[in-house]
C-alpha cells in the first residue's frame, strides 16, 4: 500500500480523471439548493443544485410534471445563480471555482469564467448596467459586464474584468444596487465592505455584526443595505449615515436568506431555524411567521409579480423547493392582527406549501467492496444500494482510487466517483473516448471530469462527445500521460509492488525473526514466495550443514530450480490469516480476498507435518 | 522554585495538600496492611509521586511554621545549604525528573506543572486505593482504621531502619486493635506526660483515645529493641498521629458538606466564636484543623461515628480539589461555515499559555485595516488570551469535510473555557526559539515585551457559558511570578503575591501548633546532632509555651541549616521567640528601606506570636500560662497582620518585602525598561 500512497502524493497536483455514474435524465434536485431564479415573463423558476446541475421549472400549477430542463456542465455546488437580459441569460457560481454563463432559454453554457481560485460563493446584478459580480472564499471581487460576457465565442474568449480587492476574509454575500452604484460584500471579516463598481473605489466599512454575513440586500438608489448574518441578526444599514440604523433580533439562530418587497418596507428572511418571517422594517413588532420548513433555510426567492408579493419560493439543505402562499399575510396585515407578543409560540401562516417542487435522493454514504467493482451505496432515504459494476478495474493496481469515499460525496448527485478511470480512454491515437473497451462499459451519458487532484476541474466532458472535434483537441491537451501510456500506448501499469511479512507460523514453535518487511509484485504467485521461503529461511538453517555439498551442484542448477519449488511445496506451507494459502493464486488475491484489511500483508509459513 | 510560595498561597491549596497527605498515609498504609496480612513484606517505597506530595505536605507545613516568624522564605535555588523543606521537594523532583538533577536554573512553568502533574499522579493513586479500600475501610471497625492511621504516621517520614521497626509493630498490632476493648485499661505514661495538659483538661475523655493511646504505647513497647534516641523521637510522632487522627476527624464531616473550601470559607467567618463548644465548636474544629488534644479524643470519638458511613464521595471531594483549583476545560470547537453545526473536543488544562508577541506572520498579515482601530502597541492580556483563544479558520486548500454538508467546506476552529479553574495560571510565552539553534535551552531567547497585566480579569467572552450562574469569570490577580534575565536557562525569578484572606492564615497558624510537632520530627531527623531532644521536650512541659517553644526549636533549626543562607533568615529566626522577636526583626527591618517597615515588621513579630495567641481562645478553658503580654500581641499581632491584607509582597530568595501596589503594578508594567517581566501570572477566581 505504501508504494501507492507514494505514488498519489507524487501525482497529487497532477490530472485525476473521474466519471459520474448517473441516469441519463436526472430530473430531481438530488441535494440541496443553494439559489433560485425566477423568470416571471416564462413562468420558469431555475434552481442551481448542490448536485452541481442548474435546473429550469415550469411553475405554472396545473402542469403535472415541472421540469423541464437541466443545465449540467458544472461540478460541483452551484452556489448561487442570476437571470440577466430579461431572462436570456443565466450566469452561475460555483464551488467548482468557476463561473459560466448560460443561454437561459436554451440551457447551454455559452461560456466559463476562470478568474476565481477559490469556491465562488455569490453573485449580485445590477440590472440597469446589465453588470454582474462574482465573489467567494478567494476574497476577490470580480465584475463582469454581461453584454461582453455573452458576446464571447471560441475565437473571442478573452474578457477584461475589474476586480474589487480589500477583502481580508472569505466572501459569503455579495449585493449591488439595480444601478450600478454601489456594491456591497458580505464575509467572515463580519463587517460590510462597500464599493463603488464605477470607479472600484472603497467607500466605507460598516461594523456591527458578530458573526459572518450570509446574505445582503440593496434598496434601488443604493442608500439602505439589509444584512443577515449567522449571529440570528437582520441589521438595516444607511449608506449616507455609514452605521446600522435597525437590528432586528427575529431568529433564534443564523439567518442566511433574505428578500425584501419591492418599497423596501417588509422583509422576508430565513436561516438555521427553518423559520420564514415577514418583518415590518418600520415597525419591527409587525412580523409574521410565514411558515416553518423541514431543513434549514438556504434561499429564498420572492414572487414580486404583484405587490405586495403573493408567493415566496424556498429552498432548503433538502431537495425539495416549496412555495409559500403569502395571501394570508395580506390579511394580516389588513387586521392588524400581528403576532407581536414574542413569549407565546408563532403559529404558521401556512402549515402546507402551495406548491412543491419533488427532490429526489443523494447517496449519503457508500463503500466500495473488496472487488474494486461494486459499491454499496446509502441514500438520503436510508435505503441502501447494490451498484453494478462500477468498473474499478482494481483501481489498486493501475493507480489508486485517488478521493476514495470523499470524492464520492463530494458531489453528491448520483454516484460520483473520482477513480483513476483510465479505460474511458481508448487506445486509438485520437484519444477518442468509446463506451467500453476491455475493462468495462460505461453509458455514453456519463460525465468525465478532469481535474486538478483535490482542486480545480479541468474540463469536463460526456462520454459520448469525445469524437468531437474541439473536445478531442481539448482532451489531447488534458487526459494526463498515465492515461495514454495505458489505453494508447497500451503499457500494462508499472507491477506494484506490495509490501508483506513473512513469518514463521506460531505452531512451527519457531522464534520469530525481526520483522522484515519483504516487497514484491503483487502479481506474485504464492508458489514463489514459498520457494523463498524454503531457499532463504528454512535451508539457511541447515546451511552450515550442506555449504560443502552445495558448492559442488553448480552443473545441476537447472534441474534443481525446479526442484527447489517441488520440493518446497512439499516441505512448507504459507498461511495468512490460518488458511492454507493455494501456491497458485497470486499476492494481490490474497491481499483482497483473505487479507482483507488494511495494512501491511502477514504471511506465516510452516513446514508440513508429514 | 519560586512557583512554590505561589501555590502556599494559592487558596486551599496547603489545605488540599494536607488532606490529601492525610488521605495518602491512610490508604498507603491500609494497603500495606493488607499485603502484610498477606505476608507480603513488598512495597515499602512510596511511588514518587506520592513522595513529592508528602514532602510537599511537609514544606507547606514549615513554611507555615516560618510563616509565625512573617514568612521568611527560606527557598532558594542555588543555596546548597537549604533549609530542609525546600531540598526534600527538590530532592523529590529530581527524582522523578533527572533534569532537575543540580541547581541549575528552570523554567518556573515547568517545574510548576510537574509538581501539579505529580501531585495529581498522586492524588489518582489516592483515590485508587480508595476506591480499592473501600471495603477494607468499611469493614474493618473503628480500632482497625486508627491503627492504620499510626502506620501511616510512619511510614514515609521514616529511614529504612525505622521502617523496619515499623513493619514489625504493624505485624503486632493488626491482631490487637481487634481485642481493643482489653487494651484500654492500660495507659502508659510514656505519651500521657504531653498529653496531660490537654486531654486531661477535657473533661470527656474517651475511651477510643486511651485505646489509641495504648496502641502508641504498644508500639513503643515494639520498639523496645530499638535506641534510647529514637525513642525519644518517637514521642513528637505520637502527636503527629494525633495531628492526622485529628484531621482524618475533620475530613470526614466535611463530606456532608459541599466541598471542603466552602467549608473553608465559612470557617473564616466563624473565627471570632472558635472558643464556644457545641456545633460551632465542631465545625471550627473540623475545618480549622485545630488539633487540640482534648478535640482529639472528640474527633476521634466522631470519627469513630462517622467511619461505618466513610463514603467514597467524602474522600472524593478532598481528591478532586486539586482538580477543582488549578484544571479547567477547554474546548475545541470546530464549526462548518456551510451549515454551521459544529463538533466539540475537551481537554482539561491547568494552565493556559499565551503569546506577548504577535507572530511575524499574523502581523503582516492583518494590517491595521482588519482591526477597528489602529492598533494600540502595547499588547494587553486580553489580547493575548483572545490570541490563545482565537478563532482559526480552515480556508482554501485544506478545507474541512463537514460530515453534514458532505462537503469540504469552510469551518472555523475556537478555543473556549468550558470550566474554569480556581486558579487560573497564566504563562506568558516569553521565550522564542531563534530557528536556527537546536539546543533546546540556550536556544531561546527572552521577549521583552510585557503585556500589560490587569488586576482583574474577566474570562466571560470566551467561556462557551458566559453568564453561568454558579461559575463566575470572574479573576483577580493575586501573584505574579517574574523572569528577570535574558534566557530561559539563566536570570531569577521572583514572585509578587498578594496577602489574601490573613484572617483565614492566622487560624492555620494555629492549627501549625500541631502540625509543626510530626513536621519538626521530620526535620529534625536528619540533624539530630543539631538540635538537642531536650528542647522541644522541654516545650511540652507546659502547653501554653511549648507553641512558642517548638517553634524556637523549629525556627533555629531552619536557621542552623542554612546559615550560610540569607543573613537576615539566620538573624530573624535565630533569635526568634516570644515578643523578642520583634527586637529581632527590627533588626533584620532596619537594613531595609521600606516606608511599610513598621507594619511590616510588626506583623512579622504578629506571625509568631499569633501562634501563641490564637491558641488561646482555643484554650480558653484552661490555660493560663499565657501571659496578658501575648494577649495584647495577640490583638495587635492580628491587628497587624490583618493590615496586610491586600498588600503586595515580593519574594526574592531568602528576601521578603513589602510592596506597594503602584510599584507592583510599575514593576509589571511594560514601561518599565527591565528584563524583569512577568512570567507566569495567577488569578484567583472571585465571586461577583
Amino acid at each position: 500500500m505504501a508504494t501507492h500512497h507514494r505514488q498519489n502524493a507524487a501525482a497529487r497536483r497532477k490530472v485525476q480523471v473521474s466519471y459520474v455514474i448517473r441516469d441519463e435524465v436526472e430530473k430531481y434536485n438530488r441535494n440541496g439548493v443553494n439559489a433560485l431564479q425566477l423568470d416571471p415573463a416564462l413562468n420558469r423558476l431555475f434552481t442551481a443544485g448542490r448536485d452541481s446541475i442548474v435546473r429550469i421549472w415550469s411553475v405554472n400549477q396545473h402542469k403535472q410534471d415541472s421540469y423541464i430542463a437541466s443545465m449540467e456542465h458544472h461540478t460541483d455546488w452551484v452556489n448561487d445563480i442570476i437571470l440577466c437580459c430579461n431572462g436570456k441569460t443565466l450566469i452561475s457560481a460555483s464551488s467548482d471555482t468557476t463561473v459560466k454563463v448560460w443561454n437561459a432559454h436554451k440551457g447551454f453554457c455559452m461560456s466559463t469564467l476562470r478568474t476565481h481560485k477559490d469556491y465562488v460563493k455569490a453573485l449580485a446584478y445590477a440590472k440597469d448596467k446589465e453588470l454582474v459580480a462574482s465573489a467567494g472564499l478567494d476574497r476577490q471581487i470580480f465584475l463582469w459586464d454581461v453584454n461582453t460576457l455573452t458576446a464571447l465565442t471560441a475565437s473571442n474568449n478573452t474578457v477584461t474584468t475589474s476586480s474589487l480587492s480589500g477583502n481580508k476574509d472569505s466572501i459569503y454575500s455579495l449585493a449591488m444596487n439595480q444601478t450600478g452604484t454601489v456594491i456591497i460584500s458580505g464575509s467572515t471579516e463580519k463587517v460590510l465592505r462597500v464599493w463603488d463598481p464605477r470607479t472600484c473605489a472603497k467607500l466605507m466599512k460598516l461594523k456591527g455584526h458578530t458573526d459572518n454575513v450570509k446574505s445582503l440586500l440593496l434598496n434601488r438608489d443604493g442608500t439602505q443595505c439589509l444584512s443577515g448574518s449567522s449571529d440570528g441578526t437582520i441589521r438595516l444599514w444607511s449608506l449616507g449615515q455609514q452605521r446600522c440604523i435597525a437590528t432586528y433580533r427575529v431568529h433564534d439562530e443564523g439567518v442566511w436568506a433574505l428578500q425584501v418587497n419591492e418599497a423596501f418596507t417588509h422583509i422576508y428572511s430565513g436561516g438555521r431555524d427553518r423559520k420564514i418571517f415577514c418583518t415590518d422594517l418600520r415597525n419591527p413588532d409587525l412580523r409574521v411567521l410565514i411558515c416553518e420548513e423541514k431543513a434549514p433555510i438556504l434561499k429564498m426567492e420572492l414572487d414580486k409579480s404583484a405587490e405586495p408579493p403573493q408567493a415566496i419560493w424556498v429552498s432548503t439543505t433538502k431537495s425539495f423547493v416549496n412555495k409559500w402562499s403569502l395571501n394570508g399575510m395580506h390579511n394580516f396585515r389588513a387586521s392588524g392582527d400581528y403576532d407581536n407578543d414574542c413569549s407565546a409560540p408563532l403559529t404558521p401562516l401556512c402549515t402546507q406549501p402551495e406548491q412543491v417542487i419533488k427532490g429526489g435522493t443523494s447517496i449519503v454514504q457508500c463503500h466500495i467492496l473488496n472487488d474494486k467493482r461494486h459499491i454499496l451505496t446509502k441514500d438520503s432515504n436510508n435505503s441502501v444500494a447494490f451498484s453494478k459494476d462500477a468498473g474499478f478495474t482494481s483501481p489498486d493496481v493501475h493507480g489508486g482510487l485517488t478521493n476514495g469515499i470523499h470524492g464520492n460525496l463530494r458531489l453528491v448527485s448520483d454516484l460520483i466517483i473520482f477513480c483513476v478511470n483510465f479505460s474511458l480512454v481508448n487506445g486509438e491515437q485520437e484519444s477518442r473516448i468509446q463506451k467500453g473497451n476491455g475493462y468495462f462499459q460505461v453509458p455514453p451519458h456519463t460525465p468525465v471530469i478532469f481535474g486538478e487532484a483535490g482542486g480545480r476541474t479541468l474540463f469536463r466532458l460526456l462520454c459520448r462527445d469525445s469524437g468531437g472535434e474541439t473536445e478531442s483537441m481539448l482532451l489531447n491537451e488534458t487526459v494526463p500521460q498515465w492515461v495514454i501510456d495505458i489505453t494508447v500506448v497500451k503499457n500494462m501499469p508499472k507491477f506494484n509492488k506490495i509490501p508483506f511479512y513473512l513469518q514463521p507460523h506460531s505452531s512451527s514453535g519457531a522464534k520469530t525473526l525481526k520483522k522484515d518487511r519483504l516487497s514484491a509484485s503483487d502479481m506474485l504467485q504464492v508458489r514463489k514466495v514459498m520457494e523463498h521461503v524454503y531457499e532463504k529461511i528454512i535451508n539457511l538453517d541447515t546451511e552450515s550443514q550442506t555449504t560443502s555439498s552445495s558448492v559442488n551442484d553448480k552443473p545441476g542448477e537447472q534441474e534443481k530450480e525446479e526442484d527447489v519449488a517441488v520440493i518446497a511445496e512439499e516441505k512448507i506451507e504459507l498461511l495468512c490469516l490460518d488458511q492454507v494459502l493455494d501456491p497458485n493464486i497470486d499476492l494481490r488475491t490474497v491481499k483482497h480476498f483473505i487479507w482483507k484489511s488494511g495494512g501491511d500483508l502477514t504471511l506465516h509459513y510452516r513446514q508440513k507435518s508429514t | 522554585m519560586v512557583v512554590t510560595e505561589v501555590l502556599y498561597y494559592c487558596p486551599g491549596f496547603k489545605e488540599a495538600i494536607k488532606s490529601l497527605c492525610q488521605l495518602a498515609k491512610l490508604n498507603d498504609k491500609q494497603q500495606e496492611d493488607g499485603a502484610k496480612n498477606e505476608g507480603d513484606t513488598g512495597g515499602n517505597t512510596l511511588p514518587v509521586p506520592m513522595e513529592l506530595l508528602s514532602s510537599f505536605h511537609s514544606l507547606i507545613s514549615s513554611v507555615e511554621q516560618l510563616q509565625s516568624s512573617f514568612l521568611l522564605n527560606t527557598e532558594k535555588y542555588s543555596d546548597g545549604e537549604l533549609a530542609t523543606p525546600p531540598r526534600k521537594v527538590l530532592n523529590t523532583l529530581r527524582q522523578l525528573n533527572p533534569m532537575y538533577e543540580g541547581y541549575l536554573q528552570h523554567d518556573a512553568q515547568e517545574v510548576l506543572q510537574c509538581i501539579l502533574a505529580n501531585i495529581q499522579e498522586a492524588f489518582d493513586n489516592i483515590k485508587k486505593d480508595q476506591t480499592d479500600n473501600q471495603k477494607d475501610s468499611t469493614i474493618s471497625n473503628g480500632m482497625g482504621e486508627s491503627t492504620h492511621e499510626d502506620d501511616g504516621s510512619s511510614d514515609g517520614q521514616l529511614s529504612g531502619k525505622r521502617k523496619s521497626d515499623t513493619e514489625a509493630g504493624n505485624a503486632k498490632k493488626k491482631p490487637k486493635s481487634q481485642s481493643k476493648s482489653k487494651k484500654n485499661e492500660e495507659n502508659v505514661p510514656m505519651t500521657r506526660s504531653k498529653r496531660k495538659s490537654s486531654s486531661d483538661i477535657t473533661t470527656e475523655s474517651s475511651d477510643q483515645r486511651n485505646g489509641t493511646e495504648e496502641q502508641e504505647n504498644e508500639q513503643e513497647k515494639d520498639r523496645g529493641s530499638t535506641t534510647e534516641e529514637e525513642k525519644n523521637d518517637s514521642t513528637p510522632k505520637e502527636v503527629g498521629k494525633r495531628t492526622r487522627r485529628g484531621k482524618l476527624g475533620w475530613l470526614k464531616p466535611s463530606g456532608k458538606q459541599p466541598s471542603i473550601f466552602s467549608k473553608f470559607r465559612s470557617m473564616g467567618r466563624i473565627t471570632s466564636h472558635v472558643g464556644g463548644r457545641g456545633e460551632t465548636k465542631e465545625k471550627s474544629d473540623c475545618s480549622v484543623q485545630e488539633k487540640q488534644e482534648k478535640d482529639t479524643s472528640e474527633n476521634e470519638s466522631r470519627t469513630q461515628e462517622v467511619k461505618p458511613s466513610l463514603g467514597k464521595n467524602k474522600e472524593q471531594s478532598g481528591l478532586d480539589v486539586l482538580k477543582w483549583m488549578f484544571q479547567g476545560q477547554l474546548v475545541l470547537r470546530t464549526r462548518c461555515l456551510e451549515c454551521e453545526c459544529f463538533t466539540e473536543r475537551r481537554e482539561d488544562f491547568q494552565d493556559i499559555s499565551v503569546p506577548v508577541q504577535e507572530d511575524e506572520n499574523s502581523s503582516s498579515d492583518s494590517s491595521s485595516e482588519i482591526s477597528p482601530d489602529p492598533k494600540p502597541e502595547l499588547k494587553t492580556l486580553k489580547w493575548a488570551i483572545s490570541q490563545f483563544a482565537s478563532v482559526e479558520r480552515i480556508v482554501g486548500q485544506d478545507k474541512y469535510f463537514c460530515e453534514t454538508c458532505h462537503h469540504y467546506t469552510e469551518a472555523e476552529r475556537s478555543l473556549l473555557f468550558d470550566k474554569t479553574p480556581e486558579v487560573i495560571t497564566i504563562h506568558l510565552k516569553c521565550f522564542a526559539a531563534n530557528g536556527s539553534e537546536m539546543d533546546p535551552y540556550a536556544g531561546l531567547s527572552k521577549v521583552n515585551t510585557p503585556l500589560q497585566t490587569p488586576l482583574k480579569l474577566a474570562l466571560h467572552e470566551w467561556c462557551t457559558q458566559p453568564d453561568s450562574p454558579d461559575q463566575s469569570h470572574h479573576y483577580e490577580l493575586f501573584a505574579v511570578v517574574m523572569h528577570s534575565g535574558v534566557t530561559i536557562s539563566s536570570g531569577h525569578y521572583t514572585t509578587y503575591i498578594r496577602m489574601m484572606d490573613l484572617h483565614r492564615t492566622t487560624l492555620r497558624l494555629q492549627s501549625q501548633d500541631e502540625e509543626q510537632d510530626r513536621d519538626r520530627e521530620e526535620d529534625m531527623k536528619p540533624k539530630k546532632e543539631e538540635v538537642p531532644q531536650t528542647e522541644y521536650d522541654d516545650g511540652e512541659v507546659s502547653f501554653s509555651l511549648s507553641g512558642r517553644g517548638r517553634n524556637v526549636a523549629r525556627a533555629s533549626a531552619t536557621s542552623m541549616s542554612s546559615k550560610s543562607g540569607s543573613k537576615r533568615c539566620s538573624e530573624g529566626v535565630g533569635l526568634l521567640g516570644g515578643q523578642r522577636s520583634v527586637t529581632s526583626y527590627e533588626l533584620s527591618n532596619s537594613s531595609q528601606s521600606n516606608p511599610e517597615k513598621a507594619s511590616s515588621l510588626a506583623s512579622r513579630a504578629a506571625g509568631s506570636l499569633l501562634q501563641n495567641a490564637v491558641k488561646k481562645p482555643t484554650e480558653e478553658e484552661g490555660v493560663d500560662a499565657v501571659g496578658d503580654g501575648t494577649q495584647v500581641n495577640f490583638d495587635l499581632a492580628l491587628r497587624n497582620l490583618l493590615d496586610f491584607e491586600g498588600k503586595w509582597m515580593l519574594f526574592d530568595d531568602s528576601e521578603v518585602r513589602l510592596v506597594e501596589e503602584e510599584d507592583f503594578l510599575r514593576a509589571c508594567s511594560p514601561e518599565t525598561c527591565s528584563t524583569s517581566t512577568p512570567y507566569l501570572l495567577f488569578y484567583k477566581r472571585v465571586s461577583q
